[in-house]
């Protein structure tokens, strides 16, 4: 049985999610149009988290907020 | 950094599995299945902290989402079989020497953050990519695993923030 939640508290849920529309041409060269979700928050000199395979942005949920006081952070999901 | 990065045993060995000609659709298959069917099962077994308390249920439907459809399980499959493709991972070696050789800078100002003990991902590579991107700094994190934000975020916020990439550029 897991626990319903993470040792500490973060602050991913309450943070909107934002979309971005992504054109990559395909291994048959095809232009597709891809939508990625992600979440940006702050200001500053940009900062972008990149998730690994089988996870989402959800994954940088405890760093969020140090960074946040000097950058502008940008956490894509790629699943989407 | 914790792509698999170099070509390894086990990463040989699952993509063989995954390539062989009649097995491989059946085990790409099998583990799409087994995750659709039991998402967050899955997940809690194929997420590795160095802590065994850190996975939650909350965590485990988040990533779970993934394979709510079989075409998101399928697509999962996929992806992994090319993830641990060792030619692929041989290839981007080969072009990080051949810039070394040819004395090309990496393209950017790079500082690399290694997890002492990752489970899936040997903490040899840290010291391989340290030498294959000339120029570039490598800190371990030694109370890490594979995902370092979540073993050690404080260390991981620290070491970003103190990253400067023009000071890192002129070294």
């Amino acid at each position: 049985m897991l626990p319903a939640r993470g040792p500490w508290p973060h602050p991913y849920d309450d943070l909107p999610d934002a979309f971005l529309e992504v054109e990559l041409r395909d291994e048959q060269d095809q232009v597709r149009s891809v939508r990625v979700r992600h979440k940006v928050l702050g200001s500053g000199p940009p900062l972008v988290l990149v998730h690994g395979l089988m996870t989402s942005s959800y994954s940088w949920r405890y760093v969020l907020e140090p960074h946040v006081a000097s950058c502008s952070c940008t956490r894509p999901a790629i699943r989407s | 950094m914790h792509a698999p990065g170099y070509p390894f045993v086990r990463t040989r060995a699952l993509n063989a599995l995954l390539g062989a000609p009649l097995l491989g659709p059946g085990l790409a298959s099998l583990v799409a299945h087994v995750s659709h069917r039991w998402p967050r099962t899955f997940v809690a077994r194929n997420v590795h902290y160095l802590r065994k308390d850190m996975m939650s249920e909350e965590e485990a439907a988040e990533y779970g989402a993934l394979f709510a459809t079989m075409e998101g399980a399928r697509v999962f499959a996929r992806i992994l079989h090319e993830s641990v493709d060792p030619h692929e991972h041989a290839r981007v070696v080969a072009e990080l020497r051949a810039r070394v050789r040819e004395g090309t800078p990496f393209p950017c100002p790079t500082k690399i953050l290694y997890a002492r003990k990752d489970v899936m991902v040997p903490a040899s590579f840290g010291p391989l990519f340290h030498a294959d991107i000339p120029g570039s700094e490598l800190v371990w994190m030694d109370d890490a695993s594979h995902f370092l934000q979540v073993d050690a975020p404080s260390q991981m916020v620290e070491q970003i923030l103190a990253f400067d990439p023009d000071e890192a550029s002129a070294a």
